[in-house]
C-alpha cells in the first residue's frame, strides 16, 4: 500500500514515514560481498518492533474472552475458539520461520534490500491486521458454531465498537483538516455531525480507516459542506477530498469500503 | 539522518522559514475568524505576528534538531523520529506566539473571544487524541464498554499534551501507541490484555509535523496577506 501511494506521487506522509522506518528500522551489517539481515531487523520488519515472535496465549484468550462477553459462549465453544486460534497463529508463525530461515543470518546482494523488504512486507501487514480477523479460521470456525441469537449479540457488539471506531475517524479526519484551514467551534461541530451522518464504519478495520473517511466524505454533495465552510475554507477542503481519487481503487481493493 | 554541509546557509532558514509562515498563515486565519477582525485589527495582528515570527525563525533555526532540520528542507510534509527527544511542536510554538501577539494587539473582546475558542480547539484536540489512543487500544486488546469509559476518563483527567503525539500520529503510524499514558491504561485491564498491551509497539517521544494531510501538498488557507503593513504605517497614528 505504502509504495502504491508513492507510485501515485502524491507526497504522502505516509510515504515519508516508511522511508523513514524503512531506512531507521534496517541497520543492515554491510560488507564488501553484502549485506546481512540480523534477526532484529526482520523482527523490526515483521512485528514492527525488534522483539521476537509475539503472545499467541494472551492474544488468543483476549479475543476468546471478548466472544464470550458478547454472546456467553459454552465451554466446547470457548474450546473449539482457542483452537482455533491457535491454528491461525501456528500457521502465521510457520510463515514467518520460513522467511526468517530464508533471508536472516545470510549475506545477499546489496542491491536486494528493497526486493526482500517486499517479500516480507506482507508478514507485516498480515500482523497488523490482526491474527484472528475475517480472513481467519478462527471467525470461521465462530461464525460457523454460534447460535443465531449469539451470532446476533456478537454482531451487534461489533457494530458498537466500528461505530465507536469510525467515530474517532471521522474526528481526526477534521482535526487534520484544522492545521490548514482553521475552523469555528460551531464549524467544527456541523462538519463532524455531517460526516458521521453521510459515512459508514469500514467493512474492517485496517490502516486506512481515516482513507476510508475521506473517500466517503468526497461523496458527500459540496452544497452540504458549503453551509458550513465559507468560500476559503471551502477551496482548501475542496483540495483534500481530491486526494480521495488516487487512494480510492486502492481501498476497494483491499475491500474496506463500506 | 545528518544534515550534510550543504544545506547549511541562508537558504535553509529561507525553506524553514516558509513552512513555518504555512503554520503561521492558518494561525493568523484562525484568530481573524473566530474574533472577527475588521480590517485594521488584521493587518495590526499581521504585521505585529510576522514581527515575532521574524525573532521566532532566527531562534528555530539555531536550536532545531539536524534531521527536522533536513525534513522541512526538503520539503516533506511530516518528520518522525523514534528514539530521541524532539524539540518543540514549530505549530505549538507558533499559536503560543500568536496568541501573544492578539493579547498585546487586539481590543478585550477580541482577545476573549479569541482564548474561548482556543479553548475548544484544545479540547476538540484532547479529546480526539484520546478517543483514537482508545481506539488504538480497542483493536489489540478489545476493550469492554467499562473499560473504554473508565480509560478515557482516566486519561481526561490526567491529561497531559507533552505526553502524547499530535494527532497526525494516528494517520501514520497504525500500530504504535504512545508508551507513556499506560499508567492510566494498565490498572483498568485484564492480566491478558495487560500482555498483549507490554507486546505493542511504543512510541515513547512526541514526532513533529508540518502541514500533513492526506498526502496532499501542503497546501494551507490562503485568505492572510503576510506581506501587509502595520495600520499604524499606513494610516499613520490614530488622530
Amino acid at each position: 500500500m505504502y509504495w502504491l501511494l508513492c507510485k501515485n506521487t502524491f507526497r504522502s506522509l505516509l510515504a515519508v514515514m516508511v522511508i523513514v522506518g524503512v531506512v531507521r528500522g534496517a541497520e543492515f551489517v554491510v560488507v564488501e560481498e553484502g549485506f546481512e539481515l540480523s534477526d532484529a531487523q526482520f523482527n523490526q520488519w515483521v512485528y514492527g518492533s525488534n522483539r521476537a515472535g509475539i503472545d499467541a496465549d494472551s492474544e488468543i484468550a483476549v479475543a476468546v474472552q471478548a466472544v464470550d462477553r458478547a454472546c456467553q459462549l459454552t465451554e466446547l465453544q470457548r474450546e473449539k475458539l482457542l483452537l482455533a486460534g491457535r491454528g491461525d497463529f501456528a500457521r502465521f508463525g510457520q510463515r514467518v520461520d520460513e522467511m526468517r530461515a530464508k533471508y536472516t543470518d545470510k549475506m545477499h546482494d546489496q542491491n536486494d534490500i528493497g526486493r526482500i523488504h517486499q517479500e516480507i512486507q506482507p508478514l507485516n501487514v498480515t500482523y497488523q491486521a490482526g491474527l484472528l480477523g475475517p480472513s481467519s479460521l478462527f471467525d470461521k470456525v465462530l461464525r460457523g458454531m454460534l447460535a443465531p441469537e449469539q451470532l446476533e449479540k456478537y454482531n451487534a457488539e461489533k457494530e458498537t465498537r466500528n461505530q465507536a471506531r469510525h467515530d474517532a475517524k471521522v474526528r481526526l479526519f477534521v482535526a487534520s483538516l484544522e492545521r490548514r484551514c482553521p475552523l469555528k467551534d460551531e464549524q467544527r461541530s456541523a462538519l463532524v455531525e455531517l460526516l458521521l451522518a453521510e459515512t459508514r464504519p469500514p467493512t474492517r478495520s485496517s490502516q486506512f480507516d481515516h482513507y476510508v473517511v475521506l473517500v466517503q466524505a468526497a461523496r458527500i454533495s459540496d452544497e452540504k459542506f458549503k453551509t458550513i465552510l465559507d468560500a476559503e475554507q471551502y477551496r482548501v477542503f475542496a483540495k483534500t477530498l481530491e486526494q480521495a481519487r488516487a487512494v480510492e481503487p486502492h481501498l476497494k481493493q483491499q475491500g474496506v469500503l463500506p | 539522518l545528518v544534515a550534510p554541509k550543504a544545506f547549511e546557509g541562508q537558504a535553509i532558514d529561507g525553506q524553514v522559514r516558509r513552512q513555518l509562515e504555512s503554520l503561521l498563515k492558518v494561525e493568523l486565519s484562525f484568530a481573524s475568524r473566530v474574533a472577527d477582525l475588521n480590517d485594521g485589527e488584521r493587518r495590526a495582528l499581521v504585521a505585529a505576528s510576522v514581527e515575532w515570527l521574524d525573532k521566532f525563525v532566527a531562534d528555530f533555526g539555531k536550536n532545531m534538531d539536524p534531521n527536522q532540520r533536513l525534513i522541512l528542507q526538503r520539503g516533506a510534509q511530516g518528520h518522525a523520529v523514534w528514539g530521541r527527544q524532539m524539540g518543540d511542536n514549530p505549530r505549538e510554538s507558533i499559536q503560543r506566539g500568536v496568541a501573544q501577539v492578539v493579547g498585546a494587539t487586539l481590543p478585550k473582546d477580541k482577545v476573549a473571544a479569541y482564548r474561548s475558542e482556543c479553548a475548544k480547539r484544545d479540547e476538540f484536540y484532547r479529546d480526539v487524541t484520546i478517543a483514537n489512543l482508545v481506539e488504538r487500544l480497542d483493536e489489540k486488546l478489545i476493550l469492554t464498554a467499562e473499560q473504554r469509559g473508565k480509560i478515557t476518563e482516566a486519561l481526561v483527567e490526567n491529561w497531559d499534551a507533552s505526553l502524547v503525539p499530535q494527532v497526525e500520529v494516528f494517520m501514520v503510524r497504525a500500530d504504535a501507541l504512545p508508551g507513556a499514558v499506560e499508567m492510566w491504561i494498565r490498572p483498568e485491564l485484564s492480566e491478558s490484555q495487560r500482555r498483549v498491551l507490554n507486546r505493542m509497539n511504543k512510541l515513547p517521544q512526541r514526532v513533529f509535523f508540518g502541514n500533513v494531510e492526506f498526502g496532499g501538498e501542503g497546501e494551507v488557507i490562503d485568505d492572510i496577506d503576510l506581506n501587509v503593513q502595520s495600520p499604524l504605517a499606513v494610516d499613520g497614528p490614530p488622530k
